[in-house]
């Protein structure tokens, strides 16, 4: 069973149709980067899956309708949301702590997770603490911790890096990853592209309230990143030595650059094709280009 | 359904005014206290019903700041998180629409309470006073809560700004109230004045409050009653209904 089923997802705010009837599911134990420009729907679509907002079409959790079993779904799912939505009427500790109350935890164990949490996000100290004497990156880890008190199945994290420095936004990572490791199925929407490259394993691409993207990170990167083979060899190579076809190729005398779409793939072919016709080649270095630059070409070609 | 959950949501609620007991409980407390010096050296020994006024006020006094602490505290608990976006995280608990309005209430409740308690403590400096059915004293008390702490979570599912909630409180909660019957009998009222009380339910929380406290009242115990009934069991279902509905709350 995938833990996540968005079926034909349609969401109006007024006139302006912010998500236009999406479809995508995630496995469990999947780690879904959720990317898409400002306004894109991401947001939207995360707040249908918590059941915040009205919406049309279906959202299954793990089999459960977000809408017609509510609190089930809640269980299965902790959240931490872009906005800072903390009760100021609670200190850091009892944040925590009357969140594992919410989830029907009872005293002992609201008093053993929440030491948990407050060590593994480095907030022991600040335990007492008003939230509003708390710096942003103590609220970001703090909005985290919330949203793991009850040990969910899923976890959707909104922009959880957003403002924060660059140690913490590693400790973060490091920290989503081993929960990732050990079985939570994370739904990450970022802005940080390279954030979602290192920790993703599928990539959804939203523009426009449509999706454009959605596979995993190794075919996105595949079929819609093109990649450069640069080859430096012995002798200065003729044009037209290579067949060009759905590739560019530059001869530079002894360097030939070879960009296009699945590039990796053809390196065999193109590599054997100059023995054949005995160039003996010196040395061979393959880049790829990045998520950021594919995402950006891609939302840049629907402007 | 989620009884700890409901216990640490209505802990929530009783310890965010308990936490702020200079904004919210002193306040009606010395107004309410000097109430009943001035009516008591203005007024002095005056006879209402048959009872001295000072006696006879108390009642409509602790009844009016208990309808005004349950109502704004559900309503300002309510819209608060509304307007820091904490509401949203209470949607995605996994707390029913009945668990949800029942916290607020509890909290109306509880508050209601403490600001009774309170008032009575200071009004014994001033009233002798006792009580003539504690049974029916705490049927009242507990029923203008259910009403205004439901009342009060439909007003902040209403608001959208805080201009808007005091929109409720100025116009209707404290017109009604003052008009409610706190300050005198409706019998010293001319016969048409009397008619349009009948009208407003507020006038049979006090009535049914003060003959639990002093044993006289104005009207009909049992239509009064009935009246109390049915607008708690009717504001608390339609907070409910409102609350399930995300009425200007899930759009």
């Amino acid at each position: 069973m995938d833990a996540l089923v968005i079926s034909n997802l349609r969401k109006e705010y007024g006139k302006q149709e912010a998500v236009k009837g999406i479809s995508f599911s995630i496995p469990q134990g999947g780690f879904f980067g959720f990317l898409g420009p400002n306004g894109a729907g991401k947001t939207t679509t995360i707040k249908c899956i918590m059941g915040l907002l009205k919406f049309e079409g279906s959202i299954a959790v793990m089999g459960h309708d977000v809408v017609k079993e509510h609190t089930a779904v809640s269980r299965l799912i902790g959240f931490s949301s872009q906005e800072f939505d903390f009760d100021l009427f609670l200190s850091v500790e009892q944040t925590i702590s009357y969140a594992a109350g919410f989830y029907g935890m009872k005293g002992k164990e609201v008093k053993k997770r929440t030491e948990e949490l407050l060590q593994q996000f480095s907030l022991t100290e600040h335990r007492k603490k008003s939230i509003r004497a708390l710096s942003g990156g103590m609220k970001r880890r703090l909005i985290i911790a919330r949203g793991l008190v009850h040990r969910p199945k899923m976890l959707i994290l909104d922009e959880p890096t957003a403002g924060v420095d660059v140690q913490l936004r590693r400790d973060l990572w490091e920290q989503l990853s081993a929960l990732n490791k050990a079985g939570t199925t994370i739904i990450l929407t970022t802005h940080y592209i390279e954030e979602a490259e290192r920790l993703c394993d599928t990539i959804g691409i939203i523009n426009k309230g449509k999706i454009i993207a959605l596979d995993s990170k190794e075919k996105i990167m595949e079929n819609l990143g093109s990649q450069t083979l640069h080859i430096t060899t012995k002798e200065p190579v003729a044009r037209g030595t290579l067949p060009d076809a759905d590739c560019l190729v530059l001869y530079e005398g002894t360097k030939l650059t070879i960009k296009g779409k699945g590039i990796k793939k053809k390196a065999k072919g193109i590599l054997s094709s100059l023995e054949s016709k005995g160039i003996e080649v010196v040395e061979v270095d393959a880049k790829e280009e990045s998520l950021e630059s594919i995402f950006l070409r891609i939302v840049g070609e629907q402007q | 359904m989620n009884w700890i959950g409901l216990y640490y949501l209505s802990r929530r609620e009783v310890m965010r005014f308990l936490t702020t007991i200079n904004q919210m409980l002193l306040p009606p407390i010395i107004s309410a206290g000097l109430y009943l010096l001035i009516f008591h050296f203005v007024i002095g020994e005056r006879m209402m019903q048959g009872v001295p006024y000072i006696e006879f006020l108390l009642p409509g006094l602790i009844m009016m700041t208990v309808i005004s602490a349950a109502f704004s505290n559900s309503s300002g608990s309510l819209f608060f998180s509304k307007w820091l976006k904490h509401f949203e995280y209470y949607l995605s608990l996994p707390f029913s629409y009945l668990e949800l309005t029942l916290a607020y209430v509890i909290g109306a409740i509880g508050r209601g309470v403490v600001t009774g308690l309170g008032i009575t403590i200071v009004a014994l400096l001033f009233v002798h006073t006792g009580i003539h059915n504690v049974f029916v004293l705490l049927l009242y008390f507990l029923l203008s809560c259910v009403v205004f702490g439901s009342l009060g979570i439909i007003a902040a599912l209403w608001a959208s700004d805080w201009e808007g909630l005091g929109i409720f409180t100025t116009f209707i909660i404290s017109p009604l109230t003052m008009l409610g019957g706190v300050f005198y009998s409706i019998e010293t009222l001319p016969p048409v004045f009397q008619m349009v009380t009948l009208f407003n339910p507020i006038f049979y929380f006090v009535d049914g409050f003060r003959y639990g406290m002093l044993g006289v009242h104005d009207h009909s115990l049992l239509f009064g009653f009935g009246v109390c009934f049915v607008f708690a069991l009717l504001s608390f279902f339609l907070a409910m209904l409102l609350m399930k509905k995300g009425w200007k709350v899930r759009c």
